[in-house]
């Protein structure tokens, strides 16, 4: 995920409820109404996808440089404590 | 209005909120009055000084680690060479006293009170009491203004996590943090944070993940234990880096009582390093409901949006039909055929009532100009004529006859007139001579007249020496007076 495109859920979340807003309150043509409708559905598939595999990815920052560390190294067991 | 009307147990629930948000641990020192001591364990007692007042609750079980006598100092860590009586013994009114705890609402009483977890007699906290004055320094230094505190970013894709990378703080932070957020990138700045080492340690990751510039957010977790375990994050070093670090900075430290300066500085603060990922990222199973709720909408939205311009169609196609020139035709037909069905209707009646006239004129005709009728008027005409004949005639002999009687009756008329007539003209002309004056002078009489002609009829109309005129019946004699003699 690159800084750019980190926050898209966030914007696509809010395209997605401006579109259902648009489609609730303004007089559109058939048109735009659909084009809208599209867009708010890839919208919402985008999202859930990345709810879905949305994961931390962890790394350790030593020696100036960042090593990856897996969560579930990370993360043993529960009982851990 | 309504809504605006609290019951007691709701403003009581809310003062409560808010009073144990505000204090959920606090050091209070003061006088013990009102000591109490009831069967059940609890021990009730009031701090105060010159003019305030707390009530103070020490249940049993927060009682149990300071009943025996003190082999250490629970605020830092000091191990004492001979064990010291527990607080619990010394405990008596009018003793200055350190209280820790936290602040909860007595609702049935409707009060305030300090439920006491720690307490030891004033003077014996030497950390405590440092605690205190760098708190004071720090406050007035305004480290611990509201006004400086950020938020946090909404979701935060980029984590500066400075802890130990062995430490059950990291684990409990990982664990909660699992099922939150949208995928975030955690660096780890591994460090120390206990022991003197940990100060150091501690400023460098903060330093470093300032200066890297990467993270959108530094979050510094350490788990719960003792004030002097927790010593480092009261360091002044420690603080600093907060105070000056360029990203926002949540801190998770200890348990939920613990509070560090760090905490106090900390643009947020979080009670555990568990609560500090939920303070860092929302639910995802949260996110995935606002989703839905979305997704329902847009589906709604678009099914009522389209319902909307399909009746909007609908009304055009019949607005259409309705204006088309077919239908247009057949109104006008329609029309049409209505006013020809009046027309019509008109028509018969104006015939029917001029055939009305006609015949009642006709029936007159017929019953006027028929032969019986003439003929009759004929004979009757002739009857007249020959009654007016005879009329005529009778008329004519009747006003003969009676021009005869007429004239018959004028003539015996007037002859009866005439000799009545004669007989009056006789009989006046018989009166006429008896009557004249100058007929008895025939027979002797005399008549004598003044000079003037006047009729003398007194002596005294004349006198002697005046002529008189004296008619006789033959004539005439002037004589004088000679004498007057009356008789």
């Amino acid at each position: 995920m690159t800084e750019k495109t980190e926050d898209l859920f966030e914007k696509k979340m809010s395209r997605l409820q401006a579109i259902v807003k648009s489609l609730e309150t303004e007089d559109l043509p058939l048109e735009q109404g659909m084009a809208l409708y599209k867009e708010g559905v890839a919208c919402s598939h985008f999202c859930r996808e990345q709810l879905e595999k949305a994961r931390h990815e962890l790394a350790l920052w030593q020696d100036g440089e960042s090593k990856d560390l897996s969560l579930t190294a990370a993360l043993p067991d529960d009982t851990t404590e | 209005m309504q809504d605006s009307i609290l019951t007691v147990r709701q403003l009581t629930e809310k003062l409560s909120k808010n009073l144990e948000g505000r204090f959920p641990f606090v050091w209070v020192r003061g006088e013990v009055s009102n000591l109490s001591r009831p069967p059940s364990g609890n021990i009730y007692f009031s701090l105060k000084d010159q003019d305030a007042q707390l009530q103070c609750v020490w249940f049993l079980n927060q009682q149990r680690h300071v009943r025996q006598g003190q082999i250490f100092d629970p605020l830092t860590g000091e191990i004492f060479d001979a064990p010291k009586p527990a607080p619990f013994d010394i405990l008596r009114d009018g003793l200055t006293m350190l209280c820790a705890g936290r602040i909860s609402v007595y609702a049935a009483r409707g009060q305030y009170q300090l439920i006491v977890e720690l307490a030891q007699e004033a003077g014996q906290g030497l950390l405590a009491q440092a605690f205190e004055e760098r708190k004071h320094k720090l406050s007035m230094l305004g480290y611990f203004a509201l006004e400086r505190k950020r938020p946090l970013p909404y979701d935060p894709k980029r984590i500066a996590l400075i802890t130990s990378p062995s430490g059950a703080a990291l684990h409990d932070f990982l664990r909660l943090g699992k099922d939150r957020g949208t995928g975030a990138q955690i660096r780890l700045f591994p460090s120390l944070v206990q022991g003197d080492a940990a100060v150091s340690e501690i400023v460098t990751a903060l330093h470093l993940a300032d200066v890297q510039n990467w993270a959108q957010v530094a979050v510094l977790i350490r788990g719960g234990g003792s004030l002097e375990d927790l010593w480092a994050f009261n360091e002044e070093s420690v603080v600093d880096a907060v105070f000056h670090s360029r990203i926002p900075v949540l801190v998770g430290i200890g348990h939920e009582v613990d509070v560090t300066l760090t905490d106090l500085t900390a643009d947020v603060r979080a009670a555990t390093p568990s609560h500090a990922a939920q303070m860092l990222w929302p639910l995802r199973a949260e996110l995935l409901q606002r989703l839905d709720e979305a997704n329902a909408g847009l589906h709604q939205a678009m099914t009522n949006y389209l319902n909307v311009a399909g009746r909007c169609l609908h009304e055009q196609e019949k607005a259409l039909h309705w204006l088309s020139p077919a239908r247009y035709h057949v109104r006008l037909m329609e029309r049409l055929a209505g006013i020809s069905l009046s027309l019509e209707r008109a028509t018969r009646q104006w015939l029917m009532s001029k055939q009305h006239v006609f015949e009642k004129l006709e029936a007159a005709r017929q019953g006027a100009s028929s032969p019986q009728k003439l003929r009759g008027s004929a004979g009757h005409l002739n009857l007249l004529t020959s009654a007016l004949h005879k009329a005529f005639a009778r008329v004519l002999s009747n006003a003969e006859s009676d021009l005869a009687v007429q004239l018959h009756l004028l003539c015996i008329n007037i002859s009866t007139l005439l000799e009545n007539r004669i007989n009056m003209h006789n009989y006046l002309t018989l009166a006429l001579g008896v009557c004249n004056p100058l007929a008895p002078l025939v027979r002797g009489y005399a008549l004598a007249f003044t000079s003037e002609g006047d009729i003398l009829r007194s002596i005294k109309q004349t006198m002697t020496g005046r002529e008189i005129d004296v008619r006789l019946g033959d004539g005439r004699l002037t004589a004088v007076v000679r004498a007057v003699k009356p008789r």
